[in-house]
């Protein structure tokens, strides 16, 4: 779910009382509380007004209901905030998700922005919904992993930082149908013609990704499955990965996966793909379906990758078992955004196109004083589509 | 060279706020630029600062105390926007903050 919505902030459920009742401020005539799960109706009805995607009523409570941290809370914990004109209509929204975290051995709650919307009337009062969010409590780490320019430069003056890790501006792609891709980009940039042009569009994207050809073709990979379900296999690998005590994971056992892509199962828009050795599961990855429906765009997003095998054929298997099902689809493109190190570096030689975003999507503020120094380093990040609320 | 009081008061914090909404207004419109008098509105229901700008101005001003007065602080902290108390209010009611936050830290 987007944070920010670039239209939206000029520039980002029942009623179980969360947290203690603390009493709204008012700054004259907007007024800014908790978000309560019966604000459904006026805040989706907000988000559509902004072009946002918007969740069916129990999806949106499934943010927060079922979802481990909140449950584990027993629901005290602020779901968002919501301002308040003076005539009682929500004029704003931002929401807050708890996500489980994990780091030098120790369990850690993140909270992920998300689904940021104001109206355009009030539009300064984001900085209300902002000041609610950072000065939240209980919190080890603010996340945010799909900040547009405007939410980036709101969370800079809240003192946080972009996660300090190269090339999370960039995504990677691959294109499996040229000519559909072409047409969905070039209807996206307002091209006129964009149906005719994208003929020869299509044709030159398939010679430029002959030329540049990807490193996946003739060789024998390692087999790789496609799962249905997470199983128990799942809570094993993450015992072994949570052991890498020196980068901060969001966790990946069996409950907190099946709560994270319960909607995308649902629509049958999620691909597992699994590698096992000697009978173990040893490493993992998950596409999600993201389209781009106001243009056309059919796209598969790599929004996790984890392994402990030390064989990085491994990851091109996944990729080329997703290349196959994705062109067997009709998808039009398969994307990655984010991943560091290794993983990264392999991505960008398997990758034949890649193209700049708009802005820098991943900051993140440690509110835990212990976590300030660490969390500056690199090395501590292995961000991808899976923390915060970019796959949820 | 421009002599640092140790403890600045009220009246040697306005000028920096006068300086941050002067670099501000750079950025405006000339009809939309702010005027440079303690009552002038940042934040409010009469207030004309967009988020950006009000992001972008909170920024520059932790920049510009820093420089004026080598301390670092933070305008987030507090309830920066609350109607009643918040720092962000006027041009007057920061200075007032800043003032108090140099003090706090001399």
């Amino acid at each position: 779910m987007p944070t920010i919505d670039a239209t939206t902030i000029d520039a980002t459920t029942t009623d179980v009382p969360t947290t203690e009742m603390v009493p709204p401020v008012a700054t004259s005539a907007v007024l800014v509380r908790e978000a309560r799960f019966s604000d459904y109706d006026p805040i989706a009805a907000l988000m559509q007004r902004y072009g946002m995607e918007t969740y069916a009523r129990e999806d949106w409570q499934g943010l927060w209901k079922g979802n481990p941290v909140y449950e584990r809370r027993n629901g005290a914990w602020p779901i968002g905030w919501v301002l308040e004109s003076s005539d009682a209509r929500v004029v704003g929204f931002s929401g807050n998700i708890p996500v489980a975290c994990c780091f030098s051995g120790k369990d850690l709650t993140a909270a992920a922005t998300s689904a940021w919307v104001v109206d355009a009337d009030y539009r300064s009062h984001s900085m209300l919904l902002a000041s609610k969010y950072f000065a939240q409590k209980n919190v080890d780490v603010l996340l945010n992993t799909t900040a547009i320019h405007v939410a980036g430069q709101i969370f800079r003056a809240f003192h946080a930082k972009p996660i300090p890790v190269e090339g999370l501006e960039t995504a990677l792609f691959w294109v499996l149908d040229y000519r559909g891709f072409a047409l969905s980009s070039l209807v996206r940039k307002g091209v006129p013609l964009a149906g005719v042009v994208s003929y020869p569009a299509g044709a030159a994207l398939s010679v430029i990704a002959a030329i540049k050809g990807g490193a996946l073709g003739g060789r024998d990979l390692p087999r790789v499955n496609a799962l249905a379900n997470f199983d128990e296999r799942f809570d094993g690998l993450w015992q072994q990965l949570k052991e890498r005590t020196d980068v901060l994971l969001s966790v990946r056992d069996r409950e907190t996966l099946q709560w994270h892509f319960q909607r995308s199962q649902r629509s049958d828009g999620l691909w597992i793909y699994t590698h096992e050795t000697e009978g173990r599961l040893t490493s993992y990855a998950i596409f999600q379906r993201q389209d781009k429906a106001d243009v056309g765009l059919t796209r598969m997003r790599l929004v996790d990758f984890q392994s402990v095998d030390a064989n990085p054929l491994v990851l091109d298997a996944m990729i080329a078992a997703a290349l196959r099902r994705a062109k067997a689809e009709g998808v039009q493109m398969l994307e990655v955004l984010g991943f560091s190190g290794s993983v990264r570096s392999r991505l960008e030689m398997l990758a034949p196109f890649r193209r700049k975003l708009p802005s820098q999507l991943y900051f993140y503020k440690a509110l835990s004083k212990e976590l300030k120094t660490p969390l500056a380093n690199p090395q501590a990040w292995q961000p991808c589509s899976y923390d915060g609320d970019s796959s949820l | 060279m421009t002599s640092i009081p140790q403890v600045p008061s009220y009246e040697d914090v306005l000028p920096v706020v006068y300086k941050g909404l002067d670099e501000l207004n750079q950025q405006r419109a000339r009809n939309q630029r702010l005027q440079a008098t303690p009552e002038c509105v940042l934040y409010g229901d009469t207030g004309s600062l967009n988020s950006l700008e009000l992001s972008n101005f909170m920024v520059l001003m932790e920049q510009l105390v820093q420089e004026k007065f080598g301390v670092e602080i933070d305008l987030t902290e507090g309830d920066p926007f609350s109607s009643e108390s918040g720092h962000m209010r006027t041009a007057g009611t920061l200075a007032e903050h800043i003032s108090n936050l140099v003090r706090e830290q001399a």
